[in-house]
């Protein structure tokens, strides 16, 4: 506009004016990207480790490496599917061999199990599920000792008797939400690489993306331990969960084992792959063993043994001919 | 550099946006970055006590399951943590490890919850792992900043926007004030130019009024002094006329008058002494006559010498008589016998027609009267006169060598030019339309200088002929 008042910058604060006010104006920006880039550093951690890797300590309490082993006790540990049978052949081996003695210790997985005994640490591992290509690589011996049903195990307040492997996917998928009688549905999931859900994955394959997707969306109750899921069946109405027949029978547990599409779990169907499910439980050593070990794996591949297990619902593996 | 006094004006728009600039940059910067930064100041405040609170529950389950089993625990560790994260319902913790006492990471299973990936930024916390008191490691939880990353980049654009927005809008609002107000003043300014310009167009009307007006009072004035000029014209004619009249008329008969009267008191005189036949009167009334005639003639002498008077006062009858040239010539001479002057004339003879009576007797008086003043005041040696007649401009100048006076501080003295004997020349001079000045200083003589148009009632200068007529 050409006819607007002007103002004549020339004046002698003019010009300084405007530069002490962009000076300060750098200034402040400066500050508040420095406190930004200071808060910001302090505030957003590391990419480093607070920790080194390397070979911990051997006196460390957290990483003792082996335990007093005497030559006349054998040291067992391992999944907890394995438990309840190992710890009554246990029984009855202590009992016809005096003098030698058998530590079944607390679940710690099949994979824990693999591992304590490569480190030598225990003397045989109990897993119930086939070994990984990683833990095959290991070298360790495998003895299968028993064929277990798993079941579709329920609260005994549930009225049902039978399901479908398309019932059990609408069950952990949430489509199905109550039994017959109406009354609501409680799932009970194990964790994550728990050995009946890869038994069942292993027959019925939608079951893994299932499984997967309750997972993911946190839909079910997760219990880590054979001991947590049998409490949960037993005192939780309308509650379904993936459980073992033997554990059930050799233990006298207060949960209904439902039939697959009206066939029960039985050596019969299991061994005619009727009844689909099942996980073998197995012994694993790192070398061949000797002594009481030895013994005790004598021991339940024996008559005996396989009584018991026929007895608390188990299939003694190798199977009879 | 600029030439001094070259001045460069930006607008008041542009003045103001300069510097407004640079606080907007700020405020943008300061709104785009704070509710960011302050988001993520405090989600990571809340990550941090959530993976301290993570360690702590991890530490006391390891502490727990270390004393229980002190070797076979780590075997089985993985599905303890991963139990504790599962329950603590804390998706943020990326990870959990446990450390010796000596900071070596204790390897817990082939499947440690949570892969570090490499790059990835965790903010780590601790809590110790105690058996009986006593320090044994630490258990450490991640907690992934992932989130809280994104969550102040995702604030980081709408704050950006509205720090963009607000410093837009603080920026342009007054700017467009400004640019308001600018349009106003221009309005004011344009107005006020259009008021200038009709106050000037009224000026000059005024103006031409006035130079109209002027020029009608200054025609006005000079008809005034042509009229003031025949007016003295007409009255030195007519003074002159009556003084002729006077003095040829009532004087040349009051003469005869008194001639007659002399025959008849020597007459009476004569028949008182002896009866003459001539008379026929006796003696007394020869004396008797003779006694009137006498006190007739005195009556007569007395009534000549007040047509004497009178006619001197209507104007020098010497002017009638010689003319001004030698009317002044005789006034110096007589002047110079009677003060001791020197006194030098150099006077310009008169046409033939000669000069309008009032334009002698000005002439005559002002000389007269300055050499009265030289006589009394001016202590001179000499006098010179000068008489220069133009064809349109008589010029007479008066100078003597005297003692001259300041005539700004000295007391002006009686009579002297400007003083009372010239006020009355000075008058009838400006009633003719002429000018009279006096310039002098101290010791630098005075000369009194009187110029005067050439005007006559007449067009050949006889203007008793006028008043005659």
């Amino acid at each position: 506009m050409s006819a607007a008042p002007d103002i004549d910058p020339d004046d002698a604060e003019s010009p300084a004016s405007l530069a002490a006010l962009w000076i300060g104006v750098a200034v402040v920006l400066v500050a508040a990207a420095v406190i930004a880039v200071v808060l910001v550093v302090r505030l957003a951690g590391s990419a480093r480790e607070p920790f080194t890797r390397g070979e911990v300590p051997r006196d460390s309490p957290l990483h003792l490496r082996s335990t007093v082993r005497p030559p006349d006790v054998v040291h067992v540990a391992g999944s907890g599917s394995n438990l309840p049978l190992t710890r009554a052949l246990a029984e009855l081996f202590q009992a016809e061999h005096p003098g030698l003695h058998v530590v079944v210790f607390d679940s710690i997985g099949s994979t824990g199990a693999i591992h304590a005994t490569y480190d030598d640490v225990i003397d045989l591992g109990l897993v119930s599920r086939p070994l990984r290509d990683s833990e095959a690589a290991l070298g360790l011996f495998v003895y299968p000792y028993a064929r277990v049903p798993v079941v579709v195990a329920v609260n005994l307040g549930v009225p049902d008797d039978s399901i479908s492997p398309q019932d059990l996917l609408d069950i952990y998928a949430g489509r199905r939400a109550a039994w017959s009688d109406g009354s609501p549905i409680v799932v009970l999931q194990r964790e994550r690489g728990d050995s009946s859900h890869h038994a069942v994955a292993e027959v019925l394959p939608d079951f893994e993306a299932v499984n997967d997707a309750a997972y993911r969306e946190g839909r079910w109750r997760v219990v880590d331990s054979d001991q947590a899921m049998q409490e949960a069946l037993s005192v939780t109405g309308g509650a379904v969960g993936l459980f073992d027949l033997g554990a059930i029978v050799l233990q006298g547990l207060p949960i209904k084992a439902l039939q697959l599409d009206g066939i029960a779990p039985s050596e019969a169907s299991v061994q005619s792959r009727r009844y689909p499910f099942s996980k073998d439980l197995a012994f694993v050593s790192v070398e061949l063993p000797t002594g009481a070990p030895a013994e005790l794996l004598r021991f339940v591949d024996g008559e005996r043994a396989r009584r018991l297990m026929r007895r608390s619902g188990y299939i003694p593996l190798p199977e009879d001919q | 550099m600029r030439p001094k006094g070259h001045v460069r004006t930006v607008s008041l728009r542009r003045y103001l946006g300069a510097r407004m600039l640079p606080l907007v940059v700020l405020l943008a910067v300061l709104v785009s970055l704070s509710a960011p930064l302050a988001y993520f100041a405090l989600t990571t405040g809340t990550l941090r006590t959530r993976a301290r609170a993570t360690a702590v529950q991890v530490a006391a389950a390891v502490s727990r399951e270390i004393q229980e089993r002190p070797v076979l625990w780590r075997y089985d560790a993985l599905k303890l943590l991963a139990h504790i994260r599962a329950y603590t319902e804390e998706p943020s913790i990326a990870r959990i490890e446990v450390a010796d006492r000596s900071g070596v990471r204790v390897p817990l299973d082939d499947e440690p919850i949570g892969e570090p990936t490499p790059g990835e930024s965790l903010l780590w916390e601790s809590a110790p792992i105690e058996i009986n008191e006593q320090v044994v490691g630490h258990a450490w939880a991640g907690a992934e900043l992932g989130q809280a990353r994104a969550g102040a980049l995702l604030l980081l654009i709408p704050f950006a926007a509205l720090g963009l927005g607000l410093a837009a809008l603080i920026h342009f609002i007054p700017g467009r004030a400004m640019a308001r107000a600018e349009r106003r003043i221009a309005a004011s300014q344009a107005a006020l130019a259009r008021f200038n310009q009709t106050l000037e167009q009224q000026v000059a009307e005024r103006s031409s009024q006035l130079t109209d007006a002027y020029a009608l009072l200054q025609a006005k004035e000079v008809r005034l002094r042509e009229l003031s000029s025949r007016a003295v014209l007409l009255q030195e004619a007519e003074r002159r006329v009556i003084a002729r009249e006077l003095h040829d008329s009532a004087g040349q008969a009051l003469t005869a008058i008194r001639i007659n009267l002399q025959i008849i008191a020597q007459l009476s005189e004569a028949g008182a002494r002896d009866m003459s036949a001539e008379t026929g009167l006796s003696p007394k009334a020869a004396d008797k006559v003779g006694r009137l005639a006498g006190r007739t003639l005195t009556i007569a002498d007395a009534t000549l010498e007040e047509i004497r008077r009178a006619v001197s006062l209507l104007g020098p009858a010497i002017l009638d008589d010689v003319g001004l040239v030698a009317a002044i010539q005789r006034l110096c001479d007589d002047f110079g016998e009677r003060s001791d002057l020197r006194i030098e004339c150099e006077l310009d003879e008169p046409p033939d027609a000669g000069l309008s009576p009032a334009l002698e007797s000005v002439c005559y008086r002002v000389t007269q009267e300055a050499l009265t003043n030289v006589a009394r005041h001016a202590q001179a040696s000499r006098v010179d006169v000068r008489l220069a007649l133009g064809p349109d401009k008589i010029r007479l100048e008066v100078r003597d060598n005297g003692r001259g006076f300041d005539p700004a501080a000295a007391p002006r003295p009686p009579g002297a030019p400007g003083g009372r004997g010239l006020v009355g020349m000075r008058e009838r001079v400006e009633l003719l339309g002429g000018t009279i000045r006096m310039t002098t200083a101290p010791g630098a003589g005075t000369s009194v200088v009187v110029e005067l148009p050439q005007v006559t009632l007449s067009e050949d200068g006889d203007d008793t002929a006028v008043v005659v007529a």
